[in-house]
């Protein structure tokens, strides 16, 4: 008996101790904000009211925090800290698992808990939030700042929603190309394609010499959009996907059945074992480690495959999308160009000293990108004699763009999204043919489009 | 314990059986373990099975620096505590009273609490969410205390119901003839009875708490209040690609706690699940 | 006095039930209003009756993750128990290490379905080849290498096996406890009456321990459908919809196409699943036990 009150009376105790600790967790954020207002207290009576208001800045993004535009944002964020604002600070946090951070970004907004930064592309999600009022008019941001006409054309227009109004800020400029290991296509004896038939061709070569094609990572859903994306840009421009979207297409017209073969030709033949489970990482490694002999991705990740100078290196090359035929619709100087994810600020974060930040990020941040960190901004940076040849070419052709191709998981639906996230997956496995899948898509938007697109 | 006699082929052929089932069972772990301590160099050349040049220990530095594990573990704990707390302050009463008060409508409750062990969790995940939005539970202790209670109830009332339907009645009537009231007869008579199957309910659930995660990935997104598993995903969600050695590390480091727990507390961790079994 | 008498049990019940109303009833009401609506969290909700209902009939994901649902309820609990009762069986027949080996066994039970997932994921890995693979190469295997987490004929039934891993060592506990706790009488009896070991167990210990291993079906069948956090760790229900259970598939309905009316919906559907099944079973048992 005697024993049992004790070992009642202990948990009792733990349990009030849990609780008090947790009273205090709880008091510790009035502390902080308690303390924070005292430093701004503090701060006014030392300074006089001119001194800068404290500000922080929470910023959720989906990019790898190794990332070279967030190490810029970063870095100049520090400046800022030490140069301007001794209260100011920015936290990152980073979710760089694609679908996890868009799920924790819904979550967030349903429950109106959005981070004052956070990451979004200009899909229809996106478009419920902005039309609600929850983020700033970025457009208008600019204007205040004064950078609009810095800026590149794809990286400006990108982000903008259908109604051309802008919501999110961009940091990069980008343009994806096939990276391909050069010692590797000698020993296939193969050189780079220019058309797709080509592509394929070579792929057939350095697969029949044990070489795997392709490196591509499927636990984001992006990559295997973009080989659908392909040969319907060529055919019909973004036309097709503009329709596509709205049921106005179908999956099962040609341009579509086109894709669909081709991916599964792709899947089933030419990606690294293992695709559909792989990570970025994984993937990108096994193109570093010259595993495989071509990989598909934008300039934001060209750090990793240049010199000290900033030159390409030897064992690499690069190609643009291929053609698809002669009746192409779209030219070679049309592909996939972007301006990354954008950020968007949410409207009661935003203040007058939020505005002296970006003022400050903005009038620094191109230079600091290109080069120290080795990305392509989305201000257009000063081009310095010395600058690279490979750099030099990028830009270039990211200012050549007429149409850049639209990106297939930003256009459709949430809903629509996540079915061909996982159909075309499915489709590149070989669980479905072609003609199931185009089935399978055109059912799903002709439940799901009506919803969004009005 | 009598058995039939066995031959020695037969017990050598058990003894061979259970060293394989055992070496899967702890191989994982034992495994985990021994490579927290191998250098970036050794995770990314040497074979995966073998054993660590020496005992390195920078990846517990450069998880430690990374991440915010220790938050994470009080946070677990504090949720664990306070769960555990109120499952058996409010459980057991309603045991009580559904066994030993004379409750016309005992069997209908009991039968209604018992609904819930089937229940899943899912269904509630939505609407929860909802209310607590509208309340601003969210990223509070209280949003993952209130609905694991509610889920660890059932099958609370059952046990503690199940040991109290065999304590005589006589023993409660001669307490009432003596002037106690209901209340200081379960908190004098019943209540201490019951120790062994308070630890039971505690061991039961305290492994279940310990571990969830849907309603921790749901409801606690702010990054202080993240419980230990949701703390490990977002770790290897941050580093799990490029830097395994420090996952592994993180891994390590959510494990040992319950394994340390469990090597004290082991009699009463697994007789407390399989009374918690049996007894029912 | 009399009517106090009466209100008293509800006032020590009343705390649990107030809890267990406002945790568990209430919201599975919440959610079926929800499923009868369109709704997508930040927009305005739209009443359409059933559809929510009706389109599960022809969502073939859906369809495929309860077709996986039902392999990864079946093959688990067959998994769990016969392991558990081999291992209690063994248990039971030796005379050393008993408790050594139980508590080692038991470990994965109190490990976080997190780290035991992301522990296997790091195992069954291809690229960078994981430990499985490595062994595979290491003696001379080479041919059963794979990537085991892309291989849609693989993944449920890696899924299935990774949760039964973890949780096995509780039924071979239970059985062990069940069989320590027959009687010594009955035991030395048979002994006595000649039976040899293997018949010990056909006649006389596995009979009695009948009721506890009705009670650990029950328990398994229940638990499996309500499976979750491993597929949803490991694969993430993929590639495609191989791995992908009604929950895991609710969830991302609900919270990654952000459509809370069909993620409702399909929450519904599993709490009248589960207690469809489970009562079924309950009845199948009691009717076996009638019978025997």
């Amino acid at each position: 008996m005697k024993k049992m009150n004790k070992f009642f009376a202990i948990l009792l105790c733990i349990g009030m101790l849990a609780s008090i600790i947790s009273a205090c967790a709880g008091g510790n954020n009035n502390e902080t904000t308690g303390a924070s207002s005292n430093a701004q207290g503090g701060q006014q009576q030392e300074g006089g009211s001119d001194g800068p208001q404290p500000l922080k800045i929470h910023y959720l993004t989906s990019k790898l925090l190794s990332d070279g535009a967030v190490q810029t944002i970063m870095d100049l964020a520090e400046q800022y800290k030490q140069q301007v604002n001794p209260n100011f600070e920015l936290e990152v946090e980073s979710i760089s698992d694609r679908p996890a951070y868009l799920q924790k970004i819904k979550i967030l907004a349903s429950a109106n808990e959005l981070p004052d930064w956070f990451d979004a592309d200009p899909e229809p999600f996106f478009e419920g939030i902005a039309e609600k009022g929850l983020v700033v008019n970025i457009d208008d941001v600019y204007k205040e700042i004064g950078v609009t006409d810095k800026f590149f054309k794809v990286s400006i227009d990108y982000p903008r929603l259908d109604d051309g109004s802008l919501y999110l800020m961009t940091w990069n400029a980008n343009a994806e190309y096939f990276w391909y290991n050069k010692e590797l296509f000698e020993q296939a004896g193969v050189s780079a394609p220019t058309t797709f038939d080509e592509f394929l061709a070579i792929s057939e070569t350095l697969k029949s010499k044990g070489i795997t094609p392709i490196s591509v990572h499927g636990k984001d859903f992006w990559p295997l959009l973009r080989y659908m994306a392909f040969i319907p840009f060529r055919m019909e421009g973004n036309d097709y996907l503009d329709k596509l979207r709205k049921g106005e297409a179908k999956m099962a017209d040609p341009a579509g059945m086109k894709a669909a073969e081709f991916i599964q030709k792709l899947g089933q033949n030419y990606f690294n074992e293992g695709w559909s489970n792989a990570d970025y990482n994984t993937s990108l490694e096994l193109f570093l480690s010259g595993k495989t002999a071509m990989y598909y991705i934008g300039t934001w990740q060209v750090k990793d495959m240049i010199d000290e100078n900033m030159n390409l290196k030897e064992n690499f090359g690069y190609f643009k999308m291929p053609q698809y035929s002669a009746s192409d619709k779209t030219k070679v100087s049309d592909f996939f160009a972007n301006s990354g994810i954008g950020t968007a600020i949410r409207q009661d974060a935003y203040n007058e000293e939020m505005k002296n930040f970006l003022q400050f990020l903005f009038d620094n941040y191109a230079d600091t990108a290109l080069y120290k960190y080795h990305v392509i901004p989305s201000v257009q940076p000063t081009i310095k004699d010395d600058l690279s040849q490979i750099y030099k070419d990028m830009l270039k052709d990211i200012s050549e763009v007429e149409t850049y191709t639209k990106v297939w998981d930003v256009r459709l639906d949430p809903e629509t999204n996540e079915s061909i996230g996982r159909e075309s997956t499915n489709l590149a496995l070989g669980l479905s043919t072609p003609e199931e899948f185009a089935k399978r898509m055109d059912d799903a938007i002709a439940q799901n489009a009506p919803k969004y697109f009005k | 314990m009598k058995t039939a006699p066995l031959n020695i082929g037969v017990r050598t052929l058990f003894y061979m059986i259970l060293a394989v089932f055992v070496v899967i069972q702890v191989y994982p772990i034992f495994w985990v373990i021994i490579s927290s301590f191998k250098t970036q160099a050794e995770v990314m050349s040497s074979a995966p099975y073998s054993l660590p040049g020496s005992f390195y220990l920078g990846n517990y530095v450069s998880m430690l620096q990374n991440s915010q594990i220790p938050t994470y573990f009080m946070n677990s704990s504090i949720v664990a505590v306070l769960t555990l707390f109120f499952t058996i302050v409010i459980g057991a009463p309603a045991a009580f009273a559904i066994e030993k008060m004379k409750f016309g409508a005992g069997n209908q409750v009991l039968a209604f609490f018992l609904l819930g062990i089937m229940i899943p969790i899912f269904v509630t995940l939505l609407p929860m969410f909802q209310i607590y939005n509208a309340l601003g539970l969210r990223n509070t202790f209280t949003s993952l205390i209130l609905p694991q209670v509610g889920f660890n109830l059932p099958i609370c009332i059952y046990l503690y119901s199940g040991f109290m339907r065999y304590v005589p009645n006589s023993l409660i009537e001669s307490a009432h003839l003596d002037g106690a009231g209901s209340f200081k007869i379960f908190t004098s008579i019943i209540l201490p009875m019951s120790k062994n199957t308070t630890i039971t309910i505690i061991t039961f659930n305290f492994i279940f708490i310990w571990n969830e995660f849907i309603f921790a990935n749901t409801f606690m997104t702010s990054s202080s209040m993240k419980t230990l598993p949701l703390g490990l995903k977002d770790f290897v969600g941050l580093y799990g690609f490029t830097d395994w050695g420090a996952t592994y590390a993180a891994i390590t480091v959510t494990i040992l706690p319950t394994l340390l727990i469990y090597f004290i507390l082991n009699k009463s961790v697994i007789e407390g699940m399989a009374a918690g079994a049996v007894k029912s | 006095m009399t009517s106090n008498k009466r209100i008293e049990p509800w006032l020590f019940v009343l705390p649990a039930l107030l809890v267990f109303l406002f945790t568990v009833i209430v919201p599975i009401i919440w959610s079926f209003t929800y499923s009868l609506y369109e709704w997508n969290g930040i927009g305005d909700k739209r009443f359409i009756g059933i559809d929510n209902y009706t389109r599960m009939l022809t969502d073939n994901v859906f369809i495929t993750s309860f077709k996986n649902n039902l392999i990864f309820t079946g093959l688990g609990t067959v998994v769990q128990i016969v392991i558990g009762m081999t291992m209690a069986v063994i248990l039971t027949s030796i005379t050393k290490f008993r408790n050594f080996i139980k508590v080692i066994y038991f470990i994965p039970c109190v490990i976080s379905s997190m780290a035991i997932s992301q522990i296997f994921s790091k195992m069954l890995s291809i690229n960078p080849e994981g430990v499985v693979n490595a062994t595979l190469g290491a003696v001379g295997l080479d041919s059963l290498k794979a990537a085991f987490l892309s291989d849609p004929n693989l993944t449920l039934i890696i899924v299935t096996l990774v949760d039964a891993y973890k949780f096995c060592a509780i039924y071979m506990v239970i059985y062990y406890a069940a069989f320590l706790a027959i009687s010594n009488d009955i035991i030395e009896a048979s002994v006595i009456d000649g039976c040899n070991w293997w018949q010990q167990y056909i006649y006389m210990r596995f009979p009695l321990i009948k009721g506890i291993f009705f009670i650990t079906v029950v328990m398994l069948v229940s638990g499996t459908l309500k499976g979750f956090d491993v597929p949803y760790i490991l694969t993430n229900g993929g590639p495609g919809a191989s791995s992908e259970l009604v929950s895991t598939y609710m969830y991302k309905v609900a919270f990654n196409s952000v459509n809370y009316g069909y993620g409702s919906a399909i929450a519904v559907f599993l709490v009248i699943e589960c207690l469809l099944i489970v009562t079924l079973i309950r009845k199948l048992i009691s009717k076996v036990d009638v019978e025997a």
